[in-house]
């Protein structure tokens, strides 16, 4: 029989990982709605960020870990304007006759380049950062650890700063007033191919700082970022495309469902069996009555 | 000199060159290399790290071969690597690539069963022999197939040591967490029928190997209060799985065993991963202990690790054995024909890292009846001990062993376990 304490435990848990699950999708759906591109490398990102916080930590002795996620984000902030800066640039020039297929041969491109390319640098084993803290909280018997625990802290401080820089700022407005209408947006000064970059800059950032923070949690080898790309695609598709609450709300929900579904399901095989399954079915049944997804907006 | 016998002379001088550039040429058509062909997977989604080490250790014995003068006539021999990804059908095109392009005359390899099992029809069906290394299907040999021969541990040799340590313990309730591949659904299977011969209350739950989180079902699995975690998936999730068991204060605690998959022999990664949750995990070894070790083991484990900075895991001593083997079989047969090198694999006495290699069930000599028949072609003595991590930044081979009694180390006496001290 489940105790009170337990579900407290595992939903605890659920929302940790939603957190961190909803940064990396924030990154996704904030380039998916200023450059209308589904960046498949984003997985990718994720795990160079991981890896750039475990060889700074590794380089230099006694650095606080939140150094690791910081550069992290600084390094691919700057990968990202230079992928959008060389690579995609062309779709919003107009120099490509098939700019959707374009995009995808792209980014797909570079999900298999960077992953061989981490295979052939980085190396063939699992690298792990050290921890941000020892230890955990327990209730009874349970526990849960300081590392998720600060992990998710900072991812939700970095979504509340995103949220801010969205909304209250030139550069936020401008990335807004971009994803609305392109035509318009220039029209008043702003630069679309610029907000293009930072858009694609930012949300490598977010890709990168999530996977140095999941990085001590979870460790990272060069194919880690394959499953949790695919679950931030769902998750972006379930809140909304493009829409920025939708992915912070839908990362909450799957890593809800996905926990609790693992922890209540009678048998724990089938549980853990079907654990990425439980999102997929929150999915569909929200496309089946909303089709643009929870704050998505209609066409 | 008349211009006649000045002629002559010219004659024979260009006759003299021209035989021995005949000469010459014959000679290079000998000393032609014997190629050998080794397939593993050296990228996603195989388990590309277990592959590195594993070909990583080939070279070194491809090395040794040449440096000391090749075989056959000195001939010096060529290992080609073909990528199997850990997929059963690009493991049959690596092979068909081996065999009809590269024209190699024996493979060896492999480390996920189901690319093994992929490969056997195309090794029937070119006549070609093969030395499977790492691959612990019992079918792979228990097909009785002419060519296929086996070094590495059977599945269900393995899940028997397991048991016999878990009966010897005196554990009550054990909970085992598997990987959802052909390797975990077999392991479920012979443990399932293993431990239904004991007192041993046991559950079990699959999990994908690919999977990051399992506090939830680690949450859950400690409701039930076992005391031993039986956590076997391989790969990076490995680490996570540890690291995760102990951070919901699971296991490896005073009140549950910890007992994780081989990968954990990575004692770098390990180390660098667990940290102090590390310590008092238990973990299997498939090769033999330090303390029995021959001086030529111990040599090449050392030539390993100047060589790659890294300790030799059983997985690479078995790729290292594999290549030697095969080279040993053309040795003993004097060629390279298929039949010759097989019938040699059946009569070999041979001395390697892990152990005097035989097959001592084959075509001359079938497998008894009262045997498993996955006897056939494979070799009977793989040794496999149990140790336990003790301190941080142990490796596998300074660790204490803990089972079996023969090699036991003096510091766990007769519990075969060290348990994790009351805080």
């Amino acid at each position: 029989m489940y105790t009170a304490d337990y579900f407290l435990m595992q939903g605890m848990s659920g929302l940790v990982l939603g957190s961190l699950y909803a940064l990396m999708a924030l990154g996704l759906t904030l380039i998916f709605s200023v450059l209308k591109v589904i960046n498949f490398a984003h997985g990718e990102f994720y795990v160079i960020g991981g890896y750039i916080s475990y060889f700074l930590l590794s380089l230099v002795a006694g650095i606080p870990p939140i150094f690791g996620v910081l550069a992290s984000m600084v390094g691919l902030f700057f990968l990202g304007a230079l992928v959008e800066g060389t690579l995609l640039r062309p779709i919003h020039l107009g120099q490509v006759d098939r700019p959707d297929e374009y995009a995808i041969l792209i980014t797909f491109g570079l999900s298999f380049l960077f992953q061989n390319l981490l295979l052939s640098v980085c190396g063939p084993f699992p690298k792990t950062p050290p921890s941000f803290l020892q230890g955990g909280w327990r209730i009874g018997v349970m526990m849960i650890s300081y590392d998720r625990i600060i992990a998710a802290g900072i991812a939700i401080g970095i979504m509340t700063l995103m949220m801010w820089l969205v909304r209250s700022t030139w550069s936020g407005q401008a990335l807004r007033a971009v994803s609305q209408n392109k035509d318009a947006a220039s029209i008043v000064g702003i630069n679309p191919l610029r907000m293009n970059t930072l858009a694609f800059a930012i949300g490598s950032a977010l890709a990168g700082g999530s996977g140095a923070l999941v990085a001590p949690v979870f460790s990272m080898a060069p194919d880690a970022g394959v499953v949790p790309s695919i679950r931030s695609f769902i998750i972006v598709v379930l809140g909304g495309m493009g829409s920025i609450k939708g992915a912070i709300i839908g990362g909450l929900i799957i890593g809800l469902i996905e926990t609790l579904g693992t922890a209540v399901i009678p048998d724990p095989s089938r549980a853990l069996a079907y654990k990425r399954v439980y999102g997929l079915i929150i999915f569909a049944l929200v496309l089946l009555v909303r089709p643009q997804g929870l704050f998505g907006e209609e066409e | 000199m008349s211009s006649k016998a000045r002629s002559f002379f010219i004659l024979f001088l260009a006759c003299s060159l021209l035989i021995g550039s005949f000469a010459f040429l014959a000679l290079a058509e000998d000393k032609e290399p014997v190629k050998i062909g080794i397939v593993l997977p050296m990228s996603p989604p195989g388990a590309y790290n277990t592959g590195t080490k594993m070909y990583r250790a080939a070279q070194l014995a491809a090395s040794k071969v040449n440096d000391s003068g090749g075989i056959l006539g000195g001939r010096k021999v060529k290992l080609i690597l073909v990528d199997s990804r850990g997929m059963p059908e690009q493991g049959k095109a690596a092979v068909e690539r081996l065999i009809t392009k590269e024209k190699v005359v024996g493979i060896i390899g492999n480390y996920h069963s189901g690319v093994a099992l992929a490969q056997m029809p195309i090794l029937k069906k070119y006549h070609i022999p093969y030395i499977c290394a790492e691959a612990w299907d019992d079918r792979v040999t228990s097909k009785g197939q002419e060519e296929v021969f086996r070094i590495s541990i059977t599945t269900s040799m393995y899940t028997q040591i397991a048991v016999d340590w878990m009966k010897a313990v005196g554990f009550e309730k054990v909970y085992l967490l598997h990987e959802n591949t052909a390797y975990g659904e077999w392991l479920k299977g012979y443990f399932s029928e293993q431990l239904d011969a004991t007192d041993i209350e046991y559950k079990n739950v699959m999990a994908d190997p690919k999977t990051q989180d399992f506090t939830s079902t680690l949450l859950r699995i400690a409701q039930w209060e076992p005391d031993l975690l039986f956590g076997d998936v391989t790969g990076p999730a490995s680490f996570s799985l540890l690291k995760q068991s102990k951070n919901t204060g699971l296991a490896p605690t005073p009140d549950t065993a910890y007992y994780g998959s081989i990968t954990l022999l990575n004692s770098k990664e390990f180390w660098e991963s667990a940290g102090e949750n590390g310590k008092y995990t238990v973990v299997s070894r498939i090769a033999l202990p330090p303390t029995v070790e021959s001086e030529m083991a111990k040599e090449v484990q050392k030539k390993f690790k100047e060589t790659y900075d890294r300790d030799m895991t059983p997985q690479a001593m078995e790729g290292y054995d594999a290549f030697m083997l095969m080279v040993e079989a053309m040795k003993s047969a004097e060629s390279t024909d298929a039949d010759a090198v097989i019938h040699a694999l059946e009569n070999i006495k041979w001395d390697g890292v892990r152990g005097t290699y035989q097959f001592p069930y084959g075509s001359d000599n079938p497998v008894p009846e009262d045997m498993p028949d996955y006897m056939w072609h494979q070799f009977p003595d793989v040794t496999c001990y149990l140790l336990e991590y003790t301190e941080v930044g142990q490796t596998p081979t300074e660790a204490p062993v803990i089972w079996p009694p023969e090699w036991a180390s003096d510091v766990v006496g007769s519990d075969y376990y060290i348990p994790v001290p009351e805080e």
